[in-house]
């Protein structure tokens, strides 16, 4: 179907953290005020709430917009493990795009501890020792094998996402690294160290998207949500290919499709870096390299700010934590801010097109994967 | 703790005869397609109650492995664990051999049952693992 226009109004960021005295709630209220006053807009305005988050419990959102005198108001929460944020967005974006509202609020908040991430749910890999960071380890070693790709080329992305956070005055860990530093930090699952690795964090983020007429009283430059792709690859349909991150792929390339653009039309792009071996295996899935070669991106320089399509240039997952809820969400924030041209420090010279993409779940690809293309109006 | 004493991490999925370890394979009476474990509804042709178990995965070939340091509860790091792709035609993922004589990538494995993990309670708990072996891969 023919979607309406919709387009981004305001965001609003609680810059990731530990936040051990304040509640998740007001984290996340903190993230909605700022949004709705970045929009110019009232709450009373908003016509759908979808809220993100995986460990908050019940009607979480419900609990933060009570806070703030909603009225009464059409509420989702979202759960999509680490993509929820941006399929948040999403689905706000259909709400808008297909005419049920003209204005709807996303808001995306986790509240975490230390340590690995601990699943719910019964999943046999989990049962029998696998961890997040090794389902990436062993796509990682996947990729040394058949690509001669090697562990510096992994710990030159985190080297080049902590240069981008050192920028961006929201992001957590603002020192740079070097590349002796990463490979020589506590190893985690081979070839990724500690410093490859995200860290949990506590945090928010919100997104107001407006219908066409919404965005034109908004005055400023215009942030459109041109095309989107959501796409689950699970294990059981195929022998997993673990480099090929298969569901990156078909959700990007229905992004693309729906856009009318291709990988080579991204000005930058912030992907989900939870672990280095991710973002060089994703660049590939989103096509800005054939496949096999996403080492040669960081090698060059050409995903760092001032190359070809700068990527996390807020420093990534890697510099920023990773509140599992909001990552997605404030993906949405600081493109917004590149392609409005506000992001001091770190701004993509004359960006005009953005690519934002997430991935959640428990077993590598058995989740979700969700990529979304801005384009400046 | 006694190898007699281990308990599976994971109920019906590996087991023990004559000619060595092997993983429970379901094979779908209707269909002939294979799932690892017996399953309530075939993954292939959705039908209920038609896998029937058959032993599957005694060899294999090591498709990707890493050795993990920072362990869940009950894990005592360092180990390694990697997916096999079984001559059944199914990836599956195990606990693999590491040291000097560890297999590669590529590599012939065969199959074994051995203690991987210790539940909250103490009682060690069995798994998968597979270590090198002699011959082709395929």
């Amino acid at each position: 179907m023919k979607l309406r226009r919709a387009g981004i109004m305001g965001v609003g960021l609680t810059p990731f953290d530990k936040y051990d005295d304040v509640p998740a709630e007001v984290i996340a209220q903190r993230a909605v005020v700022a949004a709705l006053a970045d929009a110019g807009v009232a709450l009373a305005d908003i016509g759908a709430v979808y809220a993100s988050h995986l460990y908050q419990g019940e009607v979480f959102g419900q609990r933060v917009l009570r806070g703030l005198r909603a009225p009464e108001v059409q509420l989702v929460n979202v759960e999509n493990a680490c993509a929820g944020g941006s399929s948040a967005v999403r689905a706000a974006w259909l709400s808008v795009g297909t005419g049920e509202h003209d204005l709807c609020l996303v808001v995306g908040a986790e509240k975490m501890g230390r340590g690995l991430i601990a699943f719910s749910s019964a999943d046999l890999e989990l049962t029998l020792g696998n961890t997040a960071p090794a389902q990436y380890a062993l796509a990682g070693q996947r990729h040394m094998h058949e690509f001669g790709t090697t562990a510096e080329d992994f710990a030159r992305v985190a080297v080049k996402s902590r240069r981008h956070g050192a920028l961006n005055p929201n992001a957590r860990f603002r020192e740079e690294v070097a590349l002796e530093e990463v490979l020589e930090s506590r190893p985690i699952a081979d070839p990724i160290t500690l410093l490859q690795c995200c860290r949990n964090g506590s945090g928010a983020a919100a997104v107001v998207i407006g219908s066409e007429s919404w965005c034109a009283k908004s005055g400023g430059p215009n942030v459109w949500i041109e095309g989107s792709g959501l796409r689950s690859v699970m294990g059981d349909a195929t022998e997993r290919d673990l480099t090929n991150f298969g569901a990156t792929r078909t959700a990007s390339a229905a992004a693309y499709e729906m856009a009318g653009i291709g990988p080579e039309d991204i000005d930058l792009v912030e992907l989900h870096d939870a672990f280095t071996v991710g973002e060089l295996l994703h660049c590939e899935g989103l096509g800005l390299c054939p496949k096999g070669e996403g080492a040669r991106l960081v090698r060059d320089g050409e995903t760092g700010l001032g190359g070809r399509v700068p990527v996390n240039v807020s420093g990534g997952l890697i510099s920023k934590s990773h509140p599992v809820g909001a990552t997605g969400v404030a993906q949405f924030a600081e493109l917004t801010w590149q392609l409005r041209g506000e992001a001091a420090g770190r701004q993509v010279e004359g960006a005009k097109t953005a690519l934002a993409h997430s991935q959640g779940g428990t077993g590598l690809e058995a989740g979700a994967t969700c990529v979304t293309i801005l384009a400046r109006g | 703790m006694a190898e007699g004493t281990l308990v599976p991490a994971w109920e019906g999925l590996w087991d023990e005869d004559d000619e060595g370890a092997y993983l429970v394979g379901g094979r779908c009476g209707a269909c002939g397609g294979l799932a690892l474990g017996l399953r309530p509804i075939c993954p292939h042709c959705h039908r209920e109650g038609t896998l029937v178990a058959e032993a599957v995965g005694r060899r294999g070939c090591l498709y990707s492995a890493t050795v993990i340091h920072q362990a869940p509860p009950g894990f005592e790091a360092p180990y390694r664990v990697g997916y096999v792709d079984i001559g059944e035609g199914l990836r599956v993922f195990a606990h693999v051999q590491a040291g000097q004589d560890a297999p590669g990538a590529g590599n012939a494995v065969a199959l074994h049952i051995a203690a991987v993990k210790t539940a909250p309670d103490g009682q060690a708990q069995s798994g998968p693992f597979y270590a090198a072996a002699e011959g082709d891969a395929k």
